[in-house]
């Protein structure tokens, strides 16, 4: 039933009619891509004011972006340096944990906030005809730039842990640019499918209370696997899991801990990237004209 | 719900999607024909009572020469068929929005949540809803320069008809072809109650498309236009009702729209704000463009609209001359009974 009904004439089959064209914002891929470029400026607008936003009535305001990684980590240090004094053979287990968390919270952020970008963006979608990929794109930005103060935060934690600057830490710049575009690749595939059954919002919650575990976040997880009898299958299968990857890699330009199959790595996560970009895109596009705020469209 | 129960719909026949597509052409003479024409007179009392018949003897397909519906039009009312204005407006080519036999279904979910129990015995499909059909076959073309009021009772099919036009919703059947993307107006809900007026405006340009080297310069105006002095830099949340469908509107029309749709009555705000957005009315108007207005002030409608379409429960009642068109919404006369 999507087919439009042959029987029906088309307002562009009358010649005399030619310049009428559907009204909205579904258009082929090309044309699409083109529209949502020239609405960046609207997309990094919307991501700051977003951002300025989530502790306007703070009375710390701002402050609070500095204030929240800084608490977290602080929290780490009480529970893990301190109460159950855990190194798990590493030289700099804090670091580790303060890079991993923060890498992690970026992507967890973008992803989840852009996949609720349109059910809460309702108002927006029942206004203006921009293409809806426009919201998942504002949502992953303000996520960069929680990202972007954090990092801050953790790159001077670090230096008070021991650790000196690096050359490596420039490669915290592409990194952060791969990982952006992943988040956006995967808020665009999961937009979609909240907007359909909105179920898929509350699990993802814990889908990623279960990635932070096989991120290797809080632990070493190569530690772990090393010791198993087929240490080279595990480490291999681990690898497939692009966030892993990322904090890996991170660490790896931070920290300088040169994790076992660094060139799989690298080469896993551009797959990612490519993947879920082109995928989430391609789909998301294919759904564009059901986005339409609150109402769910039924075609007879 | 089967996809075949559309089509189990009987269309009475005075729902006929030919009948009544071609405007009536009488009232183009008091459209402004050139942008210098600006005042857009009172276009409703002159030209009202001869326009009756003419609608009717219009109801010929759209593909006869608009010309020749002209003509027919015209003759009872006594006005020379050539070269009047209308006869150059009302051609196929000067169509801003062109509505065909729209349908437009839906299902909103019911308001109670199943247990466990029902959820799993429903296979896990989505819940069961209420199945809301909100346009039933409407049709209609608005030219270069026309101004159409939407009447009818609350849940009419305004909003929804408003929103098909815009392309935000698509039709479950028929066809909306538009010259220009629509700029759509809703009662100021798209603004973001927790940042500023300002901010507001600056996103709202921003979301338009509008270039940013331009917002800064535009948002001046805009700031001006509203008329809200300081409380510009204050969080929407602080604003009344008034303040913030005054701040809507501004930013909708910063940029005179081609085809202008505006959900809301104008009715708010003081006079002086009253009067500067019908003039931003009559600006989008003798640029050329259309302007679609739902509202339940009548008066409103006599004032800027040269149209008027009636919808009773999703279905078209009647479109045509403003006062024809309300005067029979007022006297409730030939409410349909709704036949499935």
């Amino acid at each position: 039933m999507n087919q439009p009904n042959p029987t029906l004439a088309r307002a562009s089959d009358d010649p005399s009619r030619a310049h009428l064209s559907e009204p909205g914002s579904a258009a082929p891929l090309g044309v699409y891509l083109r529209r949502l470029w020239s609405m960046r400026a609207y997309a990094i607008s919307r991501a700051r004011n977003g951002v300025k936003a989530l502790n306007a009535d703070n009375i710390l305001g701002d402050l609070w972006l500095l204030l929240e990684p800084a608490l977290l980590i602080g929290i780490y240090f009480l529970v893990f340096g301190v109460i159950a004094d855990v190194r798990r053979n590493l030289d700099n287990f804090l670091a580790f944990l303060t890079v991993g968390q923060v890498v992690f919270t970026h992507s967890r952020r973008g992803i989840v906030q852009a996949a609720s970008s349109l059910s809460r963006g309702a108002p927006l979608l029942q206004s203006f005809a921009f293409p809806r990929a426009v919201l998942p794109m504002a949502e992953t930005l303000n996520a960069l730039f929680t990202f972007l103060t954090s990092l801050v935060v953790m790159l001077a934690v670090v230096l008070i842990l021991g650790e000196s600057v690096r050359v490596g830490w420039l490669w915290v710049a592409p990194l952060a640019v791969g990982q952006l575009l992943m988040n956006f690749g995967i808020g665009l595939l999961l937009a979609r499918m909240v907007t359909r059954f909105a179920d898929v919002r509350t699990a993802l919650d814990y889908l990623f209370r279960l990635t932070l575990y096989a991120s290797g976040v809080l632990f070493p997880i190569q530690q772990f696997l090393l010791d198993s009898d087929r240490a080279d299958l595990w480490l291999r299968l681990v690898v497939i899991n692009p966030f892993y990857d990322l904090i890996y890699l991170y660490r790896w330009a931070i920290l300088g801990i040169e994790p076992e199959y660094s060139g799989l790595m690298l080469v896993a996560c551009m797959l990612w990237i490519v993947l879920s970009l082109v995928v989430g895109m391609v789909w998301f596009v294919a759904g564009e004209r059901r986005y339409s705020g609150a109402k769910t469209i039924v075609k007879l | 719900m089967k996809p075949e129960a559309a089509d189990s719909f009987l269309i009475p026949s005075w729902l006929d999607p030919e009948d009544e597509v071609a405007p009536a052409p009488v009232k183009k003479a008091a459209a402004p024909a050139e942008k210098a024409a600006v005042p857009a007179k009172k276009p409703a009392k002159s030209a009202a009572a001869p326009v009756k018949k003419a609608a009717k003897n219009t109801a010929a397909p759209a593909a006869v020469p608009a010309k020749k519906a002209a003509k027919n039009a015209a003759a009872p009312a006594a006005v020379p068929a050539k070269n009047t204005v209308e006869d150059c407006l009302n051609v196929p080519e000067n169509i801003s929005v062109s509505v065909k036999n729209v349908w437009l279904s839906y299902i909103v979910a019911a308001d109670r949540s199943d247990s466990v129990l029902r959820t799993v015995r429903r296979g896990f499909r989505s819940q069961e809803g209420r199945h809301v059909t909100a346009l039933r076959g409407v049709s209609f073309d608005l030219y270069r320069g026309d101004a159409l009021g939407l009447i009818g009772h609350n849940g009419a099919g305004k909003s929804t008809l408003l929103q098909a036009i815009a392309g935000l919703l698509r039709p479950s059947r028929g066809s909306v072809g538009v010259a220009h993307q629509p700029h759509i107006l809703g009662v100021a809900a798209a603004l973001d109650r927790k940042l500023s007026g300002r901010r507001n405006i600056e996103l709202g340009c921003l979301a338009q498309g509008i270039a940013p080297a331009r917002v800064e310069r535009l948002s001046e105006a805009i700031i001006d236009f509203t008329g809200l002095g300081d409380f510009i830099d204050l969080p929407v949340r602080t604003y009344s009702s008034g303040m913030r469908q005054r701040l809507g509107f501004a930013i909708a029309t910063v940029e005179i729209p081609d085809i202008l749709l505006i959900d809301e009555a104008l009715a708010v705000g003081d006079k002086e704000f009253k009067k500067a957005s019908l003039d931003r009315l009559n600006e989008v108007r003798a640029g050329a463009g259309v302007v679609v207005l739902a509202t339940h002030s009548m008066h409103e409608v006599r004032r800027t609209c040269n149209k008027a379409l009636w919808l009773h429960e999703g279905s078209q009642v009647r479109f045509g001359d403003p006062e024809e068109v309300i005067e029979a919404y007022e006297s409730r006369e030939n409410i349909p009974e709704r036949r499935l």
